[in-house]
């Protein structure tokens, strides 16, 4: 059965002035779970963003929403809908407490929601004190906690972990879990760092130059993953030019790196190595891991 | 409508705290002050030179103190000042694009946000108008020889309160222009640059004949036209102002629906 498509953009395309920013870009964000919308800075992430919250204009009519067209049901659509784009938007000379009653007001929600929202973000200590002397963390908790005022059934996070220390990180890492095992929101996270994404992502999308590279569950993903077999000896040169018929080799920082293929396979690299005469230092087996994945997919 | 009152109320809340709110008091307060204590000072100074005026003479020199001073000079400044106050909340945290983004019409954001403008520069005009009159039989108490405390509160109340309302509908036309600047920019140079630059020429070309066609020169210009007892209050340029508010304030709603926000 086909799951349930919470977003859905059908080649998206957008342009600043005569600079192409989002090209063909078709996202599948399933109904449930975490999406990681990866790739790095100044790929397009944001402009996907302020377009599926009708922030940036398209004239194309080919982002859906809960199955429902953006631009003809903007109110509805956003009513489902808690965002943080870029930077939290705060207002500094308001307490926490005032910025949520402020965005409370506009939402029509209960003042006891703000309470609830305070010790859910893990910032009822601080509901009274000037959002201005916050903590960067406090300021994306915070941003955080006014994207789920009203309770939304998707939560579209734009880089909620960006300038924050390692423990801040993890205060976010773990609110976001939260909410998606515990709340049942679908969360669509934004980020550069795979790691990030990596740890919390139950799908992912990379995206490069506003292309979509690759989309699909983590576990594909890490399918992709592939091993090399690395390669020291006294002669890097002559052993490349051994090898060179049979397994090109990629010469890198002092070793050498081929696909890896079988266990045979190392063994006769190393007999043939040897045959000729070279010191074999070490030959090993390497996975790849996503991070370097990740490098060759937006490199590609 | 609920949305919109409750989008105005929310204007409130976030700016009571602020400038934007606090100017439209600070201003009528400090102003009708400072005359107040020059007159309560130099009351027999005063009487020297203006001595046997009728005493409705000597409230129109005293409320011109307030009133000259503001329409000629503060107010176009203030309204520049005003109108980005309110706008300049949402640029200084960057919160435009939350606000774009809730489950809102863009319309009432915007249009509650005008409004609330128009309501800051109503209370100043009224916290005017009370404490000129307040300040001024107040006067008439403490320094009887001024005369003021002889004049009937209906007479006078009703001068005072209709210059003010006259220079205050004479405002709406730049309060469109200097709103929807302040909307579209970021920067306070461009609204307030533009704005001191057509207020001065307004100023330059004040007795040309065409000058009530530029919005700037609408406030003097009300105040100009206003002598005698009865004062007329919708003349040539209070409609001038009207129909630039008209025009500028749908301008921006059309802006505001089309424009991208960063």
């Amino acid at each position: 059965m086909m799951q349930e498509l919470i977003i859905q953009t059908k080649n998206l395309n957008f342009n600043f002035a005569q600079q192409k920013v989002l090209d063909q870009l078709s996202l599948e964000v399933p109904k449930g779970g975490i999406y990681g919308f990866l790739g790095p800075n100044g790929s397009g992430k944001t402009t996907t963003i302020k377009l599926l919250l009708n922030l940036l204009k398209s004239d194309e009519k080919n982002i859906f929403l809960f199955g429902k067209e953006l631009q003809e049901n903007r109110t509805e659509i956003l009513k489902k809908i808690g965002s943080l784009v870029e930077q939290p938007a705060i207002y500094p000379h308001l307490t926490g407490y005032e910025n949520l009653k402020t965005r409370a007001m506009l939402l029509q929600v209960s003042k006891s929601k703000i309470g609830e929202i305070l010790e859910l973000v893990g910032l009822t200590d601080a509901a009274n004190k000037n959002a201005e002397k916050y903590s960067l963390g406090m300021k994306q908790r915070l941003g955080i906690g006014l994207a789920l005022l009203d309770d939304p059934e998707l939560l579209i996070l734009d880089e909620p972990t960006n300038g924050l220390d390692p423990n801040g990180i993890i205060e976010i890492r773990h609110l976001i879990k939260d909410l998606a095992e515990n709340h049942q929101k679908t969360i669509f996270i934004s980020s550069h760092l795979l790691a990030e994404i990596e740890r919390i992502a139950t799908h992912v999308g990379i995206i490069n130059k506003g292309k979509m590279l690759f989309q699909g569950n983590i576990h594909e993903l890490h399918s992709l993953k592939t091993s090399l077999v690395c390669i020291e000896t006294n002669d890097n040169e002559a052993a490349q030019s051994i090898l060179k018929s049979k397994y090109p080799a990629l010469s890198l920082n002092g070793h050498l790196e081929i696909p890896f293929e079988s266990l045979e396979q190392m063994g006769f690299i190393n007999h043939q190595l040897i045959q000729n005469d070279l010191i074999v230092y070490s030959i090993y087996k390497q996975k790849k891991d996503l991070e370097s994945l990740f490098l060759d997919i937006t490199n590609a | 409508m609920k949305t919109f009152l409750l989008s105005l109320h929310s204007e409130y809340y976030k700016t009571r705290k602020t400038l934007a709110f606090w100017g439209a008091i600070v201003l009528p307060v400090f102003l009708c002050t400072v005359v107040f204590l020059g007159y309560y000072i130099k009351a027999d100074e005063v009487m020297l030179k203006l001595a046997k005026a009728p005493p409705m003479v000597i409230w129109t020199q005293y409320s011109f103190a307030i009133i000259g001073v503001m329409g000629t000079l503060l107010l176009p400044m203030y309204l520049v000042f005003m109108t980005y106050s309110v706008n300049n909340i949402e640029h200084k945290a960057d919160t435009w694009k939350s606000l774009f983004s809730l489950p809102i019409p863009k319309w009432k954001i915007y249009y509650s946000k005008a409004l609330y403008t128009i309501l800051l520069i109503t209370l100043s005009m009224l916290l005017f108008v009370g404490l000129t009159l307040a300040y001024g039989y107040i006067l008439g108490w403490l320094k009887p020889q001024l005369t003021l405390q002889n004049v009937q509160f209906n007479d006078i109340s009703n001068i005072i309160g209709s210059l003010y309302l006259k220079m205050f509908l004479a405002s709406l036309g730049i309060i469109s222009i200097q709103f929807l600047m302040s909307l579209v920019w970021k920067d306070f140079l461009k609204p307030m640059g533009i704005g001191f630059l057509l207020l001065v020429t307004a100023m330059i070309v004040l007795r040309w004949e065409y000058s009530y066609l530029i919005p700037y020169t609408h406030p003097i210009k009300a105040l100009m036209s206003s002598s005698g007892k009865e004062i007329e209050i919708f003349t040539k340029e209070v409609w001038v102002s009207f129909a630039y508010a008209a025009v500028f304030f749908t301008a921006g709603y059309f802006i505001v629906i089309k424009r991208s926000v960063k």
